[in-house]
């Protein structure tokens, strides 16, 4: 038999063993598998079912595409606007980073800026203090290390309805 | 992957397909009549016809045919869905004694009748239908494992029913 399964042909001795078994536990005679004649009726109707299958397979309908697609455009339109606000969300957090960097970079440029100018002034401090220093060693050891401007007396005017405590 | 055109069938060239269908037929009649199929010929034939309408062949045609059968005759019992009727209700509610007496002797289907309906499932589609161990678990779709062991605890059930002393039937 051609037709017959390859599954049962090639079954092992073990299992065709055991349904002889199971059959003589039974106790019926062995049934004569597929011994059935094919009359004419049953050629007819089997022709018959092939023709209804070919009809059938040839006019099945196929899932139509556009439904498919129909029933998948909310979703398709709804992951669409996800991904485009989080591409939106994920550039401005790229900009706001830049920005962040931008003003870092503009505040040490800054430190350093007012870093270098505090260094100068106090240079400019420093070779002040040592030229007073040589100019007037009495003041300076009076007044310490504070700076201290020599005054022309005869610069500043007298000042009104003053008196004078101590001479000079 | 080969597919079938309309000269060929999963049995074959249409010869093969006659001889199957003559000795497949009236059992897959059977089949369904087990499980209280109002219309058991027409299930078998639709399940022909579902067979042979796939472009793609399937690797076992028998046991698609059985478990296309099965199916349908227990869709066709199923009122609702949704609701899950054990497989003992299903064969017991059905027409199985007249299917039986259609094949089977009296001796044969007095000691099916004994066996739990899950085992007497499997036994009957190895032994009375001669299916293979592969072809069932396809048909059923359970484990080839499974389908062993429910064979073999029918076998056992079996014995135990033609020795219920236990041990003498070994011993004789």
């Amino acid at each position: 038999m051609p037709w017959l399964d390859p599954a049962r042909i090639d079954e092992s001795a073990e299992d065709r063993a055991l349904r002889e078994e199971l059959r003589g536990l039974l106790g019926g005679p062995a049934p004569n598998f597929f011994q059935t004649e094919a009359t004419p009726e049953l050629i007819a109707l089997a022709d018959d079912l092939h023709r209804e299958a070919l009809r059938r397979r040839n006019t099945a309908r196929r899932k139509p595409t556009w439904m498919l697609m129909a029933a998948a455009l909310p979703f398709a339109l709804v992951l669409t606007g996800l991904g485009a606000w989080g591409i939106h969300q994920k550039q401005r957090a790229d900009v706001l980073a830049q920005d962040l960097a931008r003003q870092g970079d503009e505040h040490r440029q800054q430190l350093v800026a007012v870093s270098d100018q505090l260094k100068n002034e106090r240079q400019a401090k420093d070779e002040l203090v040592r030229a007073i220093q040589k100019e007037d060693p009495k003041a300076f050891r009076r007044y310490g290390k504070e700076l201290v401007i020599p005054v022309d007396r005869n610069t500043v005017p007298a000042a009104a309805n003053t008196q004078q405590v101590k001479g000079q | 992957m080969q597919l079938l055109n309309s000269t060929t069938t999963p049995f074959g060239p249409p010869s093969d397909f006659h001889e199957a269908f003559a000795a497949l037929y009236p059992r897959l009649v059977s089949y369904a009549l087990r499980y209280g199929a109002t219309y058991p010929e027409d299930i078998a034939q639709e399940a022909f016809v579902i067979l042979m309408q796939r472009e793609v062949p399937v690797e076992h045609p028998t046991a698609f045919l059985y478990g296309t059968v099965r199916t349908l005759a227990l869709t066709e019992r199923r009122p609702m869905k949704n609701k899950n009727l054990s497989l003992e209700v299903v064969v017991e509610q059905g027409r199985a004694a007249e299917a039986d007496e259609q094949l089977l002797n009296a001796e044969v289907r007095e000691r099916m009748r004994t066996l739990s309906p899950t085992f007497r499932e499997a036994l009957w589609l190895f032994v009375v239908e001669g299916l293979s161990i592969k072809e069932i678990s396809d048909a059923l779709s359970i484990p080839e494992a499974t389908v062993k062991t429910r064979i073999h605890r029918a076998k056992a059930q079996l014995r135990d029913l033609l020795n219920p002393s236990g041990g003498l039937h070994a011993l004789a």
